[in-house]
């Protein structure tokens, strides 16, 4: 999109960000809970130490002296379950909702929590590992830790829902509100992008951007070079002598940045009044969390990774609703959003110099009906062609004509009795017509099976052997004979909550029947 | 009979033994201007023939309002069933048709069409049908074909393998991570999940010229296909001034008119007054399109220009304008899906980029915009587009399980431009 | 070269500074240390766990190649030239060619089935649900590629090495082996373009010269144009040309998508200066690109200036069911 580029040859040239939003389009929590923290290189499921709480003075420290060791692993990641569990168990208290069901004739109450958790992470490989420590701790046969996993999962499956808050990432936020004039992918780095917002006097965004590179990454992969001469010593000490201390201050150093500037992008981003419908977004978010809760309780949790079958179509559909309705919301709640549109030519902003209320055309069926016309003067040549679609709040118009500087419409809806025409724009009226109308709801019309053409006939092939899967990297490195000799047994294997194949929703992941489509 | 005729009558008679047989489904792979909608049409009345009601999902609310204008003319009576805002187009048939928002409105029609959102609607516990036809079925998604497939015991798709991928406006790593891919086409998801699917290919285009067809079939299809017309059957007769890539394009069917290598802006105002020209000398010089219905002059509603953005079709479509031509039409790839005329200007999709995109390197976008045309395609590029193929990083993401696509964009766009080299022509 | 080295030229195939790094096989950690760049090379631990899983997959492979090749097996047995009939070979530090580029992997695995011959890989990163990294497996695809190719150019009949090779990684969250078939086909293509190429890139003389270093190495490498764009950041030169490119402020410096709109236009001085009308373009390019700019900035000036401007009467949500 032009603005987007116009907006970073802006920040290139001034060397520092310029701002792509001027509301808050994530919902923020008063209390979200932070997590950062780094696991073994190329092993998720075996953290070194994760950073974590809902208090910026006061974080949780937890350190895995042998990441690869089970039993440490089980006691460091029991202390981060309980602590979710005590900032979840906030969460409880619902309200009464009266909403529509069915047809929507019919009322009933409902109850929906009064405010759903929130997850901040600094970077999207967390926000990832967050989803993979979920999975992992899912597979555990320990009650406490399997339920912190379906909670991660449940806050995991909301990460690619277009609009959803429960799990944040601080260079999303950023990206979601400022324009850098570095390449998109160096957006991904959260120091970077901080120093390019918010360079310290006296830099620019170059050099501070420079100096965020060279301090430790934001996790939860390290770099080679940290692993090599700060923790790999560390380790050793604290698994040869039982010393952690060295292991503890190093964490604490190298986590240290990312936590700050977690925080750091929360502040920027409440400094901006919120959106319109982000109070409306987070419902859907509540929502799901209070089904997501009543799974929890029902014991009826179950997970897929991976949807297949109708959940997948499913999910699709839910991905095309919220991407268009998160579009459509946040141009409409922000100009500098709607300003994209403008750029494009896709919008028109102009003043309403003439209007004809009483204009009746002869519709199909031989009835005279009113379409207003509406004439508005432009700045620039509008260049789309005559029918072209465009909405004024509820008042929907096709263009007609234009010219260099008018354009020239009928209202097609929104205004078309009489007792509506005053919804229409006054003459003088400055007016933005957006490529947006009203929220339109489709039903996902889908199947409760597959049909046959999208259905294998032949029996799937037989799964892999089973008991590959709980091959763990308990492993000691030390020893790969030995481990070599155990594959055919199964140490240490425990069923968890494993996928459903009759139910593969995440649960609370997608809409779930009973969740108001109108929460979106 | 001309050899060609006689193995495209083969191709068409196998369809109907086939869908007179026992397979569950059917697959006919027509390339551009194979004449599916003749098939389609041909196969509705031999069913209604032999008392069959044939229900017909196509794509979009053109493709079936010209579908029910044709089938009404052949004689069936047949069923259009639409959304509430659907109103009839210019042209539409008094007799034979009904039309309706339900499917009971519809009740004695022999043919029912309706695009794949409002089948989408019926219930399977209303009424189902021993077989559909879904045309269009390249273009449809597999997301499409879930929410329909239940109606029908058995299918025939019909569709063309060179059109443009199904689109969505999800994030594409976020639909990845689903254990199947919905945005498949409706036929590809058909023949993974039932491999022993007879795949009828049609063998020839009856659009495209002798000269262009082997182009098009080499850089874009799977299955080979040929010309159904002889090289001496058409022509185009240009007045002698004729723009060197017209007269080119008329002797050979092909031209690729080159402007001087530029990174220019996507709307490119030299592509834009170029093809403005080309357009402006197409419509007002003593042209005639010869076939051997006889010569005929070329008109407006001959000649169309392929563009790839919206924005690239206002200006053009203004350019037109200021130079007094109307009447041509001029639109992108994806609205020209399934449309013929006699000559065709294309913008080359890479043309004056710095870099190239997956968007723009999509083969069924060029392929498209270069198997409109019966008489002949000039591609107006910049030039540099080898080069902007070369320095294209081969870096897509590798989605494990999948198979890598049976064309590839980059290299299609290559073997294109490959094919084009001895056409190419200089811009003065 | 090892073969990630010689993929290296699908990164960056529009970079000439690129392409001569390769073309003339400069000494990677040579030119980190000239440049000042971090050294970068692999953690320990995830050294350690690729020598673990590859261990374990080892041992597994027969039943592995068995179930996903179609191929009855023992375990791999050691090989010093390109195998022939069927079985599962090792092939240690074959010393194969490309073109004229050595291509020195440190093993091959092979698995043939009488008539063709299946490079079989086993990388550590892992594969959940039957879904890895598509990054990753693009790169694996790319190095395989020049195996597959340079392995061909070795075979006496080239399409006896299949471009199907099997790729073995970690399941999950354990070391438990998962075979996946992995066609490079296209990759093989594409490197072929790729060389074909590479054999037209004029190597300034200086880089020719062995055990080129330091700054010498540097200003050679900086004789040959750059082109900066999204991809760089994994390029061996990046933190050298974005200092280049920050210093001219091009507009390549913000990515691809403003270079593509920019076009001629090389600065973000320049096009900024077009956008507000403070420098009359010249020529027909730079008018649209002027036209382009204008528009978006009169939006975000519209947008900042906070004019109250309605978007209409009041919210517009609510369900039009």
């Amino acid at each position: 999109m032009s603005l987007d580029v116009y907006q970073r040859l802006l920040a290139l040239s001034r060397a520092r960000a310029v701002p792509a939003a001027s509301r808050a389009h994530r919902h923020l929590s008063p209390r979200p809970w932070l997590l950062t923290g780094y696991h073994l290189a190329g092993e998720p499921s075996a953290p070194v130490a994760i950073r974590y709480g809902s208090f910026r003075d006061s974080p949780k420290l937890l350190t895995v002296a042998e990441p690869r060791d089970r039993a440490l692993r089980f006691a460091a990641l029991g202390g981060l379950a309980r602590d979710l569990a005590t900032y979840l168990s906030r969460y409880t208290v619902t309200e009464p909702v009266v909403r529509a069901t069915g047809s929507g004739r019919e009322l009933e109450v409902d109850h929906c929590c009064v405010d759903a958790p929130q997850l901040v992470v600094p970077n999207e490989a967390t926000a990832h590992w967050v989803g993979l420590l979920g999975q992992y701790l899912r597979t555990l046969d320990d009650p406490v830790l399997a339920a912190a996993g379906a909670h991660l999962g449940w806050i995991a499956s909301r990460r690619h829902l277009p609009g959803s808050s429960v799990l944040l990432t601080a260079t999303d936020l950023l990206t979601a509100h400022w324009r850098t004039g570095q390449l998109p992918t160096e957006d991904g780095h959260l120091g970077r992008l901080l120093a390019w917002i918010e360079p310290p006097a006296g830099a620019d965004a170059w050099q501070a951007a420079r100096d965020a590179e060279a301090m430790p990454p934001a996790g939860p992969a390290s770099d080679p070079s940290w692993d090599q001469v700060v923790l790999r010593p560390a380790l050793e000490r604290a698994k040869q002598q039982g010393d952690v201390r060295r292991l503890k201050l190093a964490a604490a150093e190298v986590l240290d940045g990312a936590w700050r500037d977690t925080w750091a992008a929360i502040d920027l981003v409440r400094m901006l009044p919120p959106g319109e419908h982000v109070a409306k977004r987070w419902e859907s978010d509540r929502w799901s969390w209070t089904r997501h809760r009543e799974r929890v309780l029902a014991g009826t949790v179950s997970f897929s990774a991976r949807l297949s079958d109708v959940p997948a179509y499913r999910f699709l559909h839910e991905l095309e609703t919220r991407t268009a309705a998160l579009e459509r919301q946040m141009a409409l709640d922000d100009p500098l959003v709607m300003a994209r549109y403008l750029a494009t030519g896709e919008a028109v902003a102009g003043v309403v110099f003439k209007r004809d209320p009483e204009h009746t055309v002869v519709n199909s069926g031989g009835r005279s009906v009113l379409r207003p016309l509406l004439w508005v003067r432009t700045a620039a040549a509008f260049d789309r062609p005559a029918g072209t679609e465009l909405w004024w709040g509820k008042v929907g118009m096709v263009v007609r004509g234009s010219t260099d500087d008018t354009v020239e419409l009928m209202v097609t809806s929104g205004a078309v009795t009489r007792p509506k025409l005053n919804l229409l724009p006054d003459t003088d009226a400055e007016v933005v017509l957006a490529p947006f109308g009203p929220l339109q709801y489709f039903p996902d019309n889908l199947p409760d099976e597959l049909p046959w053409p999208t259905r294998s006939s032949r029996p799937k092939p037989a799964p892999e052997p089973e008991q590959d899967d709980d091959l763990d990297t308990d492993l000691a490195p030390a020893a790969p004979a030995a481990a070599a000799v155990d594959l055919g047994g199964t140490p240490g294997r425990v069923p968890g909550p494993r996928a459903d194949p009759g139910d593969g929703v995440p649960a609370g992941g997608t809409a779930a029947p009973g969740e108001p489509r109108g929460a979106l | 009979m001309s050899s060609a005729g006689a193995r495209h009558e083969a191709a068409i008679e196998e369809v109907w033994d086939r869908v007179r047989g026992t397979d569950r489904a059917v697959v006919v792979d027509s390339p551009p201007g194979a004449g599916k909608s003749t098939l389609v049409r041909e196969l509705a009345k031999r069913l209604v023939a032999v008392g069959e009601h044939v229900p017909i999902v196509v794509q979009t609310n053109d493709q079936a309002d010209d579908l029910v204008i044709a089938l009404a003319g052949a004689g069936l009576s047949t069923g259009r069933l639409h959304g509430q805002e659907w109103t009839p187009p210019t042209g539409w048939p008094r007799t034979k048709v009904r039309t309706g928002t339900k499917l009971g409105e519809l009740g004695g029609c022999d043919v029912i069409v309706g695009t794949a959102a409002k089948w989408a609607f019926v219930k399977a516990d209303e009424r189902t049908w021993p077989l559909g036809v879904i045309d269009e079925a390249y273009q449809m998604s597999a997301a499409a074909l879930v929410r329909v497939g239940h109606l029908f015991d058995r299918l025939l798709l019909v569709g063309d393998p060179g059109q443009l991928a199904p689109f969505t406006v999800a994030d594409e790593h976020s639909v990845r991570s689903l254990a199947t891919w919905p945005l498949d086409t409706a036929a590809g998801t058909l023949l993974r999940h039932h491999p022993d699917t007879p795949v009828i290919p049609l063998p020839v285009s009856w659009r495209l010229a002798p000269h262009t067809a082997p182009v098009i079939s080499d850089a874009f299809y799977t299955r080979a296909f040929t010309a159904g017309a002889a090289p001496t059957d058409r022509r185009l007769e240009l007045a002698s001034l004729a723009h060197p890539a017209l007269a080119h394009a008329a002797e050979h069917g092909w031209a690729l008119l080159e402007l001087p290598a530029a990174h220019v802006p996507r709307t490119d105002p030299a592509l834009v007054a170029t093809l403005a020209d080309l357009v402006h000398q197409l419509v007002t010089a003593d042209v005639s399109t010869v076939d051997p219905s006889g010569p005929r002059p070329l008109s407006r509603a001959d000649v169309a220009v392929g563009v790839v953005h919206r924005d690239q079709k206002a200006h053009v479509e203004a350019a037109l304008q200021r130079r007094g031509v109307t009447g041509v039409t001029v639109d992108t790839a994806n609205r020209l899906q399934g449309r013929q005329y006699e000559v065709v200007l294309a913008w080359h999709p890479l043309s004056g980029r710095r870099d190239a995109s997956a968007f723009h390197l999509e083969a069924g976008r060029l392929c498209v915009l270069a198997s409109r045309h019966r008489q002949a395609c000039v591609v107006v590029s910049r030039a540099g587009v080898e080069e902007q193929l070369h320095a294209y990083p081969a870096a897509e993401p590798v989605w494990l399980g999948t198979d890598p696509p049976q064309v590839d964009g980059w290299e299609a766009n290559r073997a294109f431009l490959e094919r084009l080299a001895p056409h190419r022509i200089t811009a003065r | 070269m090892d073969p990630r080295r010689i993929a290296g030229l699908l990164d960056a195939p529009g970079c000439r500074r690129r392409q001569a790094l390769d073309a003339a096989q400069v000494d990677l950690g040579l030119l980190a240390e000239a440049i000042g760049a971090p050294p970068g090379g692999q953690s320990p631990y995830a050294r350690e766990r690729d020598g673990t899983f590859t261990h374990l997959a080892t041992a597994r492979l027969p039943e592995l190649v068995g179930r996903h090749l179609g191929i009855d097996c023992e375990a791999a047995v050691e090989t010093s030239e390109l195998p022939v009939g069927a079985g599962l070979w090792v092939w240690r530090e074959p010393k194969l060619r490309l073109r004229d580029l050595p291509v020195t992997p440190e093993r091959i695995v092979l698995a043939g089935d009488g008539t063709l011959l299946h490079p079989v890989e086993i990388r550590s990163y892992a594969c959940l649900d039957g879904h890895a990294d598509p990054a990753k497996v693009a790169g694996t695809a790319r190095e395989l590629a020049v195996v597959v190719a340079a392995l061909r150019q070795a075979a006496p009949v080239p399409e006896r090495v299949s471009s199907r090779c099997l790729l073995v990684l970690p399941r999950n969250f354990g070391l438990a082996p998962v075979g996946t078939l992995l066609d490079v086909a296209p990759q093989v293509r594409r490197l072929g373009w790729s060389l074909d190429r590479l054999d037209a890139v004029d190597l300034p003389a200086r880089l020719r010269l062995p055990d080129l270093g330091g700054q010498a190495l540097v200003n050679a490498l900086a004789a040959v144009d750059a082109r900066f764009g999204d991809g760089c950041p994994s390029c061996p030169m990046y933190t050298h040309c974005r200092q280049d490119a920050e210093r001219t402020g091009t507009v390549a410096r913000a990515g691809g998508a403003a270079a593509n709109l920019c076009g001629p236009v090389g600065t973000a001085v320049h096009a900024l200066a077009l956008a507000h009308g403070e420098r009359s373009p010249s020529g027909e390019a730079e008018q649209a690109i002027a036209d382009e700019l204008a528009r978006a900035a009169a939006a975000y000036g519209w947008a900042v200036g906070g004019s109250g401007v309605a978007t209409g009467p009041g919210p517009a949500g609510g369900s039009a069911r």
